[in-house]
């Protein structure tokens, strides 16, 4: 039994669990042995002096939600290995929030150019600075913050 | 042996990928070896966006997610506010939601199946298609004002009451609803070659559906009945007699018919709407525009519903101020394309195109 | 020689030319002017024909167009001349405007090449159709034995230029195209030209006139009916349109062979297509239908009638019918179309054996 830090509940309903983040892929893991067969969303939060993790899960047998979050300075394991819809979520969340997934296969920006600088969904981002994406030689995009035939 | 595998790329102007989805495939031939959807080209960061303005500004970016059915988005986003924020909404306006949704809900899927038959090949069915989609818009504008992009709920109820003249023109398009819409759906099923291409192509198996996080049509066509609006009702779903269509197959073919039933099954809904819609206010009178602005809230909160590409729900943190502090979209469309190299790895290429379209990928959506 | 001893001749020439015996080039011993009387003719004949096929395009396109929106709900093309009846000549002006983009990498020549591939051997391929009665005028430009082999042998090129663009034009989709239309062609063509020699046997000519003539009292679709399924099919499968345009499938390989191609060569690509629409229809009436037989009418209306009939249901298949996909059609066309049509051929020697002298 992984230990549970806090436990709250959402205003819909919805219990919460706090895990100590070493222990979310156990955790997990239990937790869709358990039925918690739907992994609907990974997200995050940025509270500036730390981020958390927000796993939505879903039994598709009773139809209970559960919401699992963890707190973290930057890196977490990987939850793949369980959900293979995990990848796209984690992708995700490294691209928009910068949290990195230990582990994961192929974590590359996914929404963004790769080459972005900065994480837009943290609180910090500075929305001021412009970045272009521009077409390389090759094919590939790539960013720079001086305007040039991209877009 | 390696020479002998071509690299293309599928989009992102490609005229069938239904939008801007680019998917880098592998070919032996005409089979896919192995193929990457990339995604990204119509990325705005809705969620940052919506982080910056009051909770009632977020609706016009929600408008734009799903924008094949901004209803249903929007509604997604009332819930989730109206939750965190406590704030009471009139049964007339539930009533009068669930109606729209169901109306924008047949408006999509029409849009899905006109370009699900002009990737198959075929013009014919597009221009019907859009045909009984213009009745639907029609309608829609008549009550809100616009055609594609609504801005209709507010959080705390409607913008605009329904008029007897609209509820009137809805009676005379139910009227011949089902006839019209069976006769497009001869058109696919009773097609030899259509059948013939799309039965076991695309096959997506429950588990892996399951594990995708595959929600919508696609998993009821891979034998899972499930439908939010059964199974976790919002609005007044509870009080309404409709079927959730399910099939075993898993199939572009079964996709396709889980969606035209679902079709029949919204007008079924459309037309007890009309019978059971009570009087009195549309809206929260407490709540006006200003007002709403004001709210503060904390907590968090997400109510998910039953879009018709599958379940869409808004993610909603508040730290006790006017601006969402974490505004979180499930995007359904994400979600199943996601499990797209499944889907297309063994076909050929010329099933990539049916199988691409039968998953309805939205990219308003997917990209956000 | 004197310049009236020169004009007698070629008015001679153009007299002897059509009626029906004919002088054959390789002969010697005849004055110059006849020479340059058969020169003029072929030269006048090709200028007709090639301005019937484009007409026969123009018509065909707008009627095309008309149908379709009609199917669809829509008006189609309404604003320039009677019911828009002008539109096709205005888009080809359009085309011709347009820049003629070559992309970097792709092979120039063979790139420049390609579209008239396509297009020309269809417009070879109407001179052999005879279009009118012998007894008065030979109404078809080239009349030798082997007129069918010829048509056979013009019809195998298109596909090469079809090939051709799209290796050419260096592009995954083009090369993807190309590598489709050989596969279909190889395995449509076959079955097509087995069905062709059933009809041979049956007529006992290489001659399209000689067949004609040949179903004078039963036209070969009645002994041939399998033959005729058969032919059907397979030349419905080379046309470009739905269900059967596999190698420029809009939705799968944007535009298979063409899709590097714009302005006035892609409109050659296009015409090229109705235009084979139109030589499909006219080659099933005339071996299948008995041509320009018929009661009454002259002949012209009778082959123009049927053709007609022919483009018509052409035109529906294309608005009623998805696409197929390829591996299902390749099979049709080996699995089903090939044993069929060489049973066809079986059945065909029996009828000239047994039956010969009803035809």
């Amino acid at each position: 039994m992984i230990p549970v830090e806090s436990e709250a509940s959402s205003k819909d309903g919805v219990k919460i669990i706090y895990v100590a983040k070493e222990n979310i892929l156990q955790f997990l893991k239990e937790k869709k042995d358990e039925g918690f067969d739907y992994l609907l969303m990974i997200t995050g939060i940025d509270y500036k002096d730390h981020l958390e993790v927000v796993y939505h899960l879903l039994s598709s047998k009773s139809g209970e939600r559960l919401v699992v979050k963890a707190k973290t300075d930057g890196e977490i394991d990987s939850v793949t290995s369980l959900w293979k819809g995990a990848n796209w979520h984690e992708r995700e969340t490294w691209d928009l929030l910068g949290i990195k997934f230990n582990g994961h296969p192929n974590l590359k920006r996914i929404l963004l150019a790769e080459g972005w600088v900065g994480h837009p969904l943290r609180k910090d981002y500075p929305m001021e600075k412009k970045q272009y994406v521009n077409l390389k030689e090759d094919g590939y995009d790539s960013v720079s913050f001086e305007k040039k035939e991209g877009y | 042996m390696q020479d002998k595998i071509v690299e293309v790329n599928f989009g992102p102007q490609h005229p069938s990928t239904h939008g801007v989805l680019r998917v880098k495939v592998k070919l032996d031939g005409e089979v896919i070896v192995d193929a990457q959807p990339i995604i990204g080209y119509l990325h705005r960061n809705a969620e940052k966006l919506s982080e910056m303005g009051y909770y009632p500004k977020a609706q016009i970016y929600v408008d734009r997610l799903d924008y094949a059915a901004a209803l249903n988005m929007e509604l997604g986003f009332v819930l989730s506010a109206e939750k965190l924020m406590d704030v009471q909404v009139p049964d007339r306006a539930l009533w009068i939601r669930m109606m729209m949704v169901e109306l924008n809900r047949i408006a999509s899927h029409f849009i899905w199946l006109g370009t699900h038959g002009l990737d198959m090949g075929m013009l014919s069915p597009f221009f019907y298609c859009f045909r009984e989609r213009e009745k639907v818009f029609r309608i829609l504008d008549e009550i809100t004002g616009s055609r594609l992009l609504y801005n209709y709920f507010a959080i705390g109820g409607v913008y605009s009451d329904v008029t007897p003249k609209s509820l009137e023109m809805i009676k005379t398009w139910l009227s011949d609803f089902d006839k019209n819409l069976t006769e497009i759906e001869n058109i696919f099923k009773k097609s030899y070659v259509y059948v013939a291409r799309t039965k076991g192509t695309g096959k997506l198996g429950l588990d892996d559906t399951i594990s995708y996080g595959v929600t919508g049509p696609m998993l009821r066509a891979a034998g899972k009945k499930w439908d939010l609006r059964k199974n976790k009702p919002y609005l007044h779903y509870d009080q309404i007699n409709f079927d959730v269509p399910s099939q075993q197959a898993g199939d572009v073919y079964a996709r396709m018919l889980v969606r035209i039933e679902e079709m029949h099954q919204s007008a079924r809904i459309v037309a007890q709407v009309l019978d059971k819609l009570p009087a009195g206010d549309f809206y929260n009178k407490k709540y006006s525009k200003p007002m709403l602005v004001r709210i503060k809230a904390t907590g968090e909160s997400y109510i998910p519903t039953e879009s018709p590409k599958g379940e869409f729900g808004i993610y909603l943190v508040g730290d006790g101020s006017a601006i969402p502090y974490r505004f979180r979209i499930r995007s359904p469309s994400f979600a199943n394309l996601s499990a797209a190299p499944a889907m297309l790895i063994g076909y050929k290429i010329a099933d990539m195109t049916a199988t691409l379209s039968s998953m309805d990928p939205v990219f308003g959506e997917v990209d956000r | 020689m004197n310049l009236f001893f020169f004009l007698m001749s070629i008015l001679y020439g153009i007299l002897k030319f059509l009626h029906i015996d004919f002088v054959p080039f390789a002969s010697h011993g005849y004055p110059i002017g006849l020479w340059i009387a058969y020169l003029i003719v072929a030269v006048v004949e090709v200028i007709l024909v090639f301005a019937l096929a484009m007409l026969v395009v123009v018509i065909l396109v707008y009627v095309f167009r008309k149908y379709m929106a009609d199917v669809q709900n829509r008006i189609g093309p309404n604003r320039l001349g009677p019911w828009g009846s002008l539109q096709l000549i205005a888009d080809v002006f359009k085309l011709i405007q347009k820049q003629d983009i070559i992309p970097t990498a792709a092979d120039k020549t063979a790139y420049r090449v390609a579209p008239y591939l396509v297009f020309t051997p269809v417009v070879i391929g109407f001179m052999i159709i005879p279009f009118g009665n012998v007894s008065l005028l030979n109404l078809m430009v080239i009349n030798f034995n082997y007129t069918i082999l010829f048509l056979v042998a013009t019809m195998i090129i298109s596909p090469i230029g079809e090939i051709i663009g799209g290796l050419a034009s260096h592009n995954k989709y083009g090369m993807l195209g190309a590598l489709r239309a050989a596969a279909q062609d190889m395995s449509y063509e076959v079955p097509m030209l087995i069905s062709l020699i059933s009809v041979i046997i049956l007529a006992g000519s290489f001659n399209a006139q000689d067949i004609v003539i040949a179903q004078r009292h039963i036209p070969f679709v009645v002994p041939e009916f399998l033959g005729f399924i058969i032919f059907f099919l397979a030349v419905l499968g080379k046309q470009v349109f739905p269900p059967f345009d596999l190698p420029e499938s809009a939705s799968e390989l944007v535009s298979g062979y063409t899709t590097e191609y714009s302005g006035m060569r892609y409109g050659i690509f296009y015409m090229g297509g109705f235009a084979g629409t139109a030589l499909a229809s006219l080659v099933i009436a005339t071996i299948y239908f008995g041509g320009w037989e018929g009661p009454i009418f002259p002949g012209t209306i009778w082959l123009i009638i049927k053709a007609g009939v022919f483009m018509l249901i052409f035109l529906l298949i294309q608005v009623s019918v998805f696409r197929v996909r390829v591996d299902q059609f390749l099979n049709m066309g080996w699995k089903y179309l090939l044993p069929l049509s060489i049973v066809n051929l079986f059945i065909s020697v029996g009828f000239a054996l047994f039956a010969g002298g009803v035809f």
